[in-house]
């Protein structure tokens, strides 16, 4: 055996230390937060209205580590903005979480499509409260995909719109429901104007800017365009005193935007519509004299551009006939005495 | 008659709360009409009115206070007042709705409805028309004609009467005659 290197024992002592300080417990090392970089990038977010409130299903935060700082924005506006991530990948919550070993991120979901379509800018990213669950897809998801492309793109729609952001800020989403039409017609009881018309014209589809029919008053003058043929199927069961004509005129074509019949065609006035006749002081025109109680009503429609058809049709007149109501109260009162 | 019905305020959906409210804030449930129509085909035929009957009051409810009341809706003109209903009923997607005069029969008819079914919107018409007016207003499917169901509104007893002439297949017309004293 040659002689020990003078060099051993220093080498000895050298692995000896570092062994002792391997030794040595790891908990005394503080731990790094990632959220911390994260939350003194953020700027301060706008206030989202419809954050103020949270998701319902939210789970409550866990607590931080220790070494957290608080998130400088309230966490009910973190879960919003937070919102997106669950969609296309880990839920930011792990993801501020992510020196901690013990909370494994889920795997992410490429194929998403939610994942290619939002996208938030890191400098718009929002520390979010730490969570052990994402945020259910039913509400936080779906409600952020909403609201993140508001922050930008949905004002601007909202502002062409004239909605302004009175009606954004008020944390709640308005349907967009289509104006409903309105297309009343005339009640005729005793005041039925001839029917002289046979082939229903078509109406054109009415402007998006005409004025509601239902709105305009109604003028017998206008009365007298009623539509027709119905005669082929109808019966005169002579029970009902009268002569009841259906009379539907839509209202819109106070308007003037509605075409009209020719007035002054006789072929017009042809009987077509026997059976069908006039009411109190109306110019007889083929009035064979009762109530066709299985004829249909004539109804003429106005179809304006997404609009329901609200008719009403009289089918009743003549002299025999009560009064005409003049209110709802009114008729409800004479159909229930029936 | 200025109608105040605002399509716009009809549905709100409350995203952050999970709702979606109506113009008076009533909590409403978008669902979808398959639903309802399920329903419709298992239940009984008082459970089918009684839903429509729940749906036609939440209707008439809110027409009655937009209306001022009950008082207002009935002093209201026939086109005011259905021009009032039709956007409530087209708002909940129920279909559109019209009225008809036989002599001094009133018939509504219900254009596209989601539910075809003779129950439930016999208890919807009736249901909306009483709560709006505070009348004691009731409803009988008369026939179907047209893609619209016609139901006629009449007080509890001829409606009784309607729907034992509608089970014994006596005709639309013939039901009028018999309502204005005639004989079929």
């Amino acid at each position: 055996m040659s002689q020990l290197d003078p060099r051993v024992p220093k080498l000895e002592a050298l692995l000896t230390r570092i062994k002792t300080r391997a030794a040595e417990p790891r908990a005394a090392q503080p731990v790094q937060a990632a959220p911390v970089k994260v939350a003194a990038a953020a700027p301060a977010p706008q206030p989202i209205p419809i954050a103020a409130k949270g998701p319902a299903t939210a789970p409550p935060p866990t607590a931080p580590p220790p070494t957290a700082p608080p998130p400088t924005a309230p966490p009910a506006e973190s879960v919003v903005r937070s919102a997106p991530h669950t969609i296309g990948g880990p839920p930011p919550s792990r993801r501020s979480h992510g020196a901690l070993p013990a909370v494994s991120p889920p795997p992410a979901r490429p194929s998403s499509p939610a994942n290619t379509a939002i996208r938030i800018p890191e400098d718009r990213k929002t520390p979010v409260p730490t969570s052990t669950e994402p945020a259910s897809f039913g509400s936080d998801a779906t409600l952020s995909a909403v609201r993140i492309d508001a922050d930008s793109s949905v004002d601007a729609l909202l502002a062409q719109q004239g909605e302004g952001e009175a009606d954004y800020d008020d944390a709640t989403i308005q349907a967009s429901v289509e104006k409903p039409s309105t297309t009343l017609a005339g009640v005729g009881v005793g005041t039925l104007p001839p029917l002289t018309r046979s082939p229903v014209t078509p109406i054109p589809q009415a402007p998006a800017s005409a004025p509601r029919a239902i709105e305009a008053p109604y003028e017998e003058e206008e009365r007298h365009h009623t539509p027709p043929p119905e005669s082929g199927k109808q019966k005169a069961p002579s029970l009902v005193p009268a002569v009841a004509a259906p009379v539907a005129v839509p209202a819109a074509r106070k308007s003037g935007e509605l075409p009209r019949l020719n007035d002054d065609d006789p072929a017009d006035d042809e009987g077509t519509l026997s059976g069908v006749g006039g009411g109190l002081g109306a110019p007889a025109a083929k009035v064979t004299g009762s109530v066709v109680a299985e004829a249909r009503p004539i109804v003429q429609t106005v179809h304006a551009a997404s609009l329901p058809k609200g008719t009403v049709a009289a089918a009743t007149s003549g002299s025999a006939a009560p009064t005409a109501p003049s209110s709802l109260g009114d008729l409800l009162d004479l159909t229930l005495a029936l | 008659m200025v109608s105040t019905f605002d399509p716009a305020r009809a549905v709100r959906l409350d995203f952050p709360r999970g709702a979606a409210l109506a113009s008076d804030d009533e909590r409403l449930v978008l669902l979808p009409a398959a639903a309802l129509i399920e329903l419709t085909l298992e239940a009984p035929a008082e459970l089918r009115v009684t839903l429509g009957k729940a749906l036609g009051a939440s209707l008439g409810a809110r027409v009655a206070k937009r209306l001022g009341g009950s008082d207002g809706a009935t002093k209201a003109t026939l086109e005011g007042f259905l021009n009032e209903l039709a956007g409530e009923v087209a708002a909940a997607g129920l279909g559109t709705l019209g009225l008809e005069r036989w002599g001094r029969a009133l018939v509504v008819t219900v254009g596209n409805p989601a539910v075809e079914d003779d129950a439930f919107l016999a208890g919807l018409v009736g249901a909306a028309l009483a709560t709006a007016t505070g009348k004691d207003t009731h409803a009988v499917h008369l026939a179907n004609a047209d893609g619209q169901a016609k139901l006629l509104v009449a007080s509890r007893g001829t409606a009784e009467r309607v729907r034992g002439f509608v089970a014994d297949g006596v005709s639309f017309g013939a039901i009028l005659e018999k309502l204005h004293g005639g004989a079929a």
